[in-house]
């Protein structure tokens, strides 16, 4: 077997295996060929061994015209407290090798560990007496408290609304009246009063506006009575219907 | 005592438990109130003025929710009260011209004395952070307000509450590390 022949089984072992035969002749010339015995080092190599012995600089390279490096990303983890992440995170094979993401890292551990110390200052003069002292003469809380707590609990019951409306309605009833109950009951009363309280004011007498109210009735009465008779009854272009009959202040002005 | 505890005797006008909240809270109040204010004895006004609003509103209050970030939230709105009124009436020199709320913490006031030597450089680094990335590390690093909570306080949306966040940790540590390039150095 010669090289180029060794090489080639050597790819195709890689790919799928080979047979018996070919396998002894390929280990026969590893051991007399020193640059394939290394070629088959470098082939058959685990992943780590490979990587241990990559050229410097070869993947920032690489990145660099590609995707770029991640640094950014790395720098969001980690300001977002990612790096506790499971084995599952891709950003310590980052940290390791970049020195600005490994500065960083160590500068946001330390920053957010001394950092919450800011959050109380000293006001060199306590400020406990002046607000005791504008708080003291205020109502206790509580006392507010309970009192708006009952008139909420009050308002807030399911009922509240209905009771409102019924209460709503039974005043408008009393105040406007029913129709058909004029003269009796609560409405009567008020009737009374409203009469009693008009006389007052305009100083005229009970009689004064009975009188009023039934002349008003009786014209109201005078007028509309020969209509209604009328209604019903043939009509008389002749003239002599019964409305000069029962009215005579007005004429009948047929042809 | 538990805040909670504490909260409920409040509530019911312990004098006592007041005292002990005023004395809990003021540190925290008066930092927040400091963050926003240049001027020291603004800054106590503020702080005290808010401890008086929280104790008048301690009864609209829900036991159970966060009660530091509602502390936090009535200190930040009086603060930028006072610095509206200020913008009305300049009385700070250096009072900014854009949004209101970003540039009150446009120039971070660094409290000289007061913290030890070793938070100089924070305070220096921060000073260099823009305003919206300089209050979200104060809200959510210094103060460790939830990002629910700052949303709420900040009228903003969830997301963008994320990522100014993330955004103003990773803007933080390099500015730290301009200044001092051994800073968390990782052996």
């Amino acid at each position: 077997m010669n090289c180029s022949e060794f090489e080639a089984l050597l790819y195709s072992s890689i790919e799928e295996s080979i047979g018996h035969v070919d396998a002894v002749r390929m280990t026969a010339h590893e051991a007399s060929c020193s640059r394939c015995r290394a070629l088959a080092t470098l082939v058959s190599g685990t992943e780590a061994s490979a990587a241990a012995e990559a050229v410097e600089g070869l993947a920032e390279s690489v990145l660099t015209q590609t995707s770029g490096r991640p640094c950014e990303e790395v720098a969001v983890l980690l300001a977002e407290g990612e790096s506790d992440a499971g084995p599952a995170a891709l950003w310590p094979v980052h940290v390791k090798t970049c020195k600005e993401c490994r500065a960083l890292q160590g500068a946001l551990a330390r920053m957010l560990r001394e950092i919450p110390v800011l959050a109380e200052l000293d006001p060199e003069v306590s400020l406990v007496d002046s607000v005791l002292q504008a708080t003291a003469r205020r109502r206790p809380i509580a006392r507010r408290r309970s009192r708006d707590s009952l008139w909420l609990r009050f308002v807030q019951r399911p009922r509240a609304a209905l009771e409102g409306a019924y209460v709503a309605a039974m005043l408008l009833l009393l105040i406007t009246g029913l129709p058909w109950a004029l003269s009796v009951g609560p409405v009567r009363t008020l009737d009374t009063w409203w009469r009693e309280r008009a006389e007052a004011a305009n100083g005229l007498s009970a009689s004064m506006l009975n009188a009023v109210d039934g002349s008003v009735q009786g014209t109201w009465r005078q007028l509309r009575t020969p209509e209604l008779k009328n209604i019903g009854q043939p009509w008389n272009p002749a003239g002599t219907g019964s409305v000069e009959q029962d009215n005579p202040d007005r004429k009948w002005s047929g042809t | 005592m538990d805040l909670d505890d504490l909260l409920r005797r409040c509530i019911k006008g312990d004098a006592l438990a007041w005292e002990v909240l005023v004395r809990r809270l003021q540190g925290r109040v008066y930092g927040v109130a400091r963050f926003y204010l240049h001027d020291r004895e603004e800054a106590r006004d503020i702080a005290q003025e808010a401890l008086i609003r929280v104790y008048r509103s301690l009864d609209t209050f829900k036991v159970g929710t966060n009660f530091t970030a509602w502390v936090l939230r009535i200190t930040r709105n009086c603060a930028i009260d006072r610095l509206r009124q200020l913008r009305v009436a300049p009385r700070i020199e250096e009072l900014p011209d854009d949004d209101l709320v970003a540039d009150a913490a446009c120039t971070l006031a660094q409290p000289a004395g007061e913290v030890s030597d070793n938070h100089q450089l924070l305070y220096r680094a921060m000073d260099q952070l823009s305003p919206a990335h300089r209050e979200m590390i104060l809200l959510k690093d210094i103060q460790g307000l939830e990002q629910k909570e700052i949303a709420q306080m900040l009228s903003l949306p969830l997301g963008t509450v994320k990522t100014r966040a993330t955004r103003a940790r990773i803007e933080l540590a390099r500015r730290i590390l301009d200044i001092d390039p051994t800073y968390g150095a990782l052996p």
